[in-house]
């Protein structure tokens, strides 16, 4: 029996003394407090040096901090490992594996840390031993792949091919390894835009899978061969597999399916063409060529992209890789306005339609291509030509609501009886027409994009003091009261002020409209994000059916009241413009309404800078 | 509203620029029916020359002009002293953006009145405000 506690210490230091890996004890300081002969022997230091030593004094340059780090790390998780490549003093190389774990005392404080080494020079032989056979094994599974299998390091060099690949296209491993892939062989294998094949499709899709390929080889001739590729991002390799199916049936079905094709869009009359999965174009029409100027062999077997030396680099055109490998969407449709070199400014719209043709092999991509730029001068001038007639228009109108209203009035001498309804009649329904003209003037100036919204950062509160002194007139005249609420001095947001503007005039204009007597008052408040502007009345109010269609398009609140009043425009579109507005500047509006008691008109703008 | 011409104003002359014949013998009307004194001009050259002439207690100015515009025609008045010698000018426009609001009132415009909204009733009764209280056209658009 050992009994005291000496006794137990040699007991225990003879124990650790046998491992052959490095044992030790330090404390939270790294002093040592024990170790093991390991550690003399591997360090060359004695037991008086080492009694005087931190255990990361061992260490040099990187490795110290290394070590010093999993000190830190055993502290935090209890217990930790690293490999270290301890060099002794005599300049020798150990690789050594340390864990080290936490020691604590019965009541659970730390009182030290517990380390081992362990020399794993042996282990990491293995590995290479086993890494060999690997390679070799996947040689072995490589050269049992029938078709030629090439893979590539991700600068596209050759780092090894399968023995089917030396075969098919007698290429010596002197000319394959450590070669460019479109380098092969003296160029050989420089397939056009094969490159782009691997440096920029590749790279987005990861996979390509089936790519048929017709190439006349130099050696060898014209074959058809079929392409695979798979991007392996761990490993940062390119497996690629080239098979040829010059003789097979696939490459008849390919080449059916290729004339068949052709004889459909040569028969069509807006240009058309047609592109396999990996958007090479497989043929085009006639209409094609004509309308874009391009010839056949600067469309053919190029990227869509790079048709007619890149002359159709249309950024819009990526939207095809992603709709090339979507399983779902059956086709697309998108808008291009695009500086066509030699054509000029052309706005286009494209329809992207998915074919599958003969089997689900073959997989190609029928593009319509509508020239809309004619159609879009026309609409242009079209809606020039309409907005003059408009114009023109409510400028006769004028004058008949003019005179109606003066005959009413009596200033061609009096009316009689019997005539007065009639002219009342042509009084409101040229009334009626100018605002018709005026919504579709309005109307109009929004869908030809002229609603253009420029955010700036702007005090608000200097707007809303603006657009008081300019309206105030308005409000003295209909004998209302006018209470601008208590404001910050200053207050910015994040908006277009001029379109602001218009929202926070249409809003007081409406207010005004529709309050026969009482106050209008303007509101501002804040939140972390918002401010919150509101006008509001204490005019006839709108009821809650008519609440929700407020803000649509061409909504207008049927008030007998206001027609009474003798008044030309009900709330129509100013609402609706001013919620594009509110919307395009990344706010909301909304009302708040009581029949008869009033309404309060609320709309938000953001505080800060809203990303696009 | 007094339909008797001479009562009140009949000493004051009114110039309208405005290039409609049609709406200029409809104003010119109703303003004489209310005892104004009118003079007009069909568009803006032709304004500016009689601007030159004649005093005019207030003019009713198109801003869509051919040749001169309206906003051409304000700019020269403001840079002649012509508004600030207590004479008005009022918009009479189509024009009824903000921005194009913001405008006339820089450009030194006294007020403005949408052609198509009013009738010549009611914009005579406007004007009649206006000159009754010159202050309050100022007060609206000077800012």
């Amino acid at each position: 029996m050992v009994t005291n506690s000496e006794d137990k210490n040699s007991l225990i230091k003879n124990a650790i003394d046998n491992l052959t890996d490095l044992f030790y004890v330090i404390d939270l300081n790294e002093k040592f407090i024990t170790w093991n002969k390991s550690v003399n022997q591997i360090t060359g230091y004695t037991d008086k040096q080492i009694s005087k030593m931190k255990s990361s004094d061992f260490f040099i340059g990187e490795d110290k901090d290394i070590y010093r780090n999993l000190i830190k790390d055993t502290i935090k998780k209890g217990t930790a490992k690293v490999k270290i490549d301890y060099v002794t003093k005599s300049k020798k190389t150990i690789p050594l594996e340390f864990n080290c774990s936490l020691i604590k005392d019965t009541n659970g404080k730390i009182v030290g840390i517990s380390g081992t080494g362990r020399d794993v020079s042996e282990k990491l032989a293995w590995y290479s031993v086993a890494e060999e056979k690997t390679n070799k094994f996947v040689g072995d599974i490589m050269n049992n792949i029938s078709d030629p299998l090439l893979i590539l390091d991700s600068n596209l060099k050759i780092i090894s091919v399968n023995s089917s690949f030396y075969k098919t296209y007698n290429f010596s491993p002197q000319t394959t390894l450590g070669s460019f892939v479109y380098n092969l062989n003296n160029n050989q294998w420089n397939i056009p835009n094969l490159r782009q094949l691997l440096e920029e499709i590749l790279p987005e899709k990861k996979v390509i899978k089936d790519l048929i390929v017709e190439h006349v080889f130099p050696d060898i001739g014209k074959r058809v061969i079929k392409i695979n590729a798979k991007q392996i991002d761990g490993l940062q390799i390119i497996l690629f597999t080239v098979s040829d199916i010059t003789s097979s049936s696939e490459a008849n079905l390919v080449k059916n399916s290729l004339s068949l094709t052709q004889n459909i869009v040569n028969t069509l009359q807006s240009p058309y063409i047609v592109i396999d999965s990996e958007l090479k174009v497989i043929s085009a029409n006639n209409s094609f060529y004509d309308t874009f100027g391009l010839n056949q062999s600067e469309i053919e077997r190029h990227y869509i992209y790079d048709v007619g030396s890149k002359r159709w680099e249309i950024p819009e055109l990526k939207q095809l890789i992603k709709f090339a490998d979507s399983k779902k969407q059956n086709s697309i449709k998108f808008q291009v306005q695009y500086d066509l070199p030699n054509i000029g400014r052309r706005s286009m719209s494209f329809s992207a339609q998915r074919l599958n043709l003969v089997s689900d092999k073959i997989k190609y991509i029928l593009i319509v291509i509508e020239d809309d730029s004619e159609r879009k001068r026309l609409e242009e001038e079209k809606n020039t030509y309409l907005s003059i007639a408009a114009h023109d228009l409510r400028t006769s109108m004028t004058v008949i609501k003019g005179y109606s209203d003066m005959l009413l009035g009596g200033d061609f001498g009096k009316i009689e009886e019997n005539a007065k309804a009639p002219l009342s009649e042509i009084y409101h329904a040229s009334s009626r027409m100018i605002r018709m003209i005026n919504d579709f003037l309005t109307i109009s100036r929004i869908e030809q994009g002229r609603l253009s919204i420029d955010i700036k950062r702007f005090d608000v509160i200097l707007l809303i003091k603006e657009i008081s002194a300019q309206i105030e007139f308005l409000i003295k005249e209909k004998k209302l009261k006018f209470v601008v609420n208590k404001m910050p001095s200053s207050l910015f947001v994040w908006a277009d002020p001029d379109k602001v503007s218009e929202v926070i005039f249409n809003l007081l204009d409406n207010a005004i409209k529709f309050t026969g007597e009482g106050t209008i008052t303007i509101d501002i408040e804040k939140d972390k994000e918002s401010v919150f502007i509101s006008v509001s009345d204490t005019g006839v109010g709108i009821s809650q059916d008519q609440q929700k269609n407020l803000f649509n398009k061409y909504f207008q609140i049927k008030s007998g009241q206001s027609i009474s009043q003798g008044k030309e425009h009900g709330l129509g579109l100013g609402l609706y413009i001013s919620r594009l507005i509110v919307e395009a500047c990344g706010g909301k509006i909304w009302v708040e309404s009581k029949l008869d008691v009033g309404s309060k008109f609320i709309f938000t703008l953001p505080c800060q800078k809203i990303q696009a | 509203m007094s339909k008797n011409p001479g009562v009140t104003e009949q000493s004051k002359r009114i110039l309208i620029i405005e290039d409609d014949e049609a709406l200029v013998k409809m104003y010119s009307l109703k303003f004489q029916h209310e005892g104004f004194d009118i003079d007009y001009a069909l568009n803006g050259e032709i304004g500016l020359n009689k601007l030159q002439k004649k005093e005019y207690d207030l003019i009713l100015l198109d801003l869509m002009l051919p040749k001169i515009n309206g906003f051409q025609v304000l700019e020269t008045l403001r840079k002649s002293d012509y508004i600030n010698k207590n004479k008005m000018v009022i918009a009479i426009t189509n024009l009824s953006l903000y921005e194009d609001r913001k405008k006339i009132s820089d450009l030194g415009a006294n007020g403005y009145v949408i052609k198509a909204n009013l009738t010549p009733r009611e914009i005579v009764e406007k004007i009649k405000g206006y000159l009754a209280d010159p202050n309050l056209a100022a007060k609206i658009l000077s800012q």
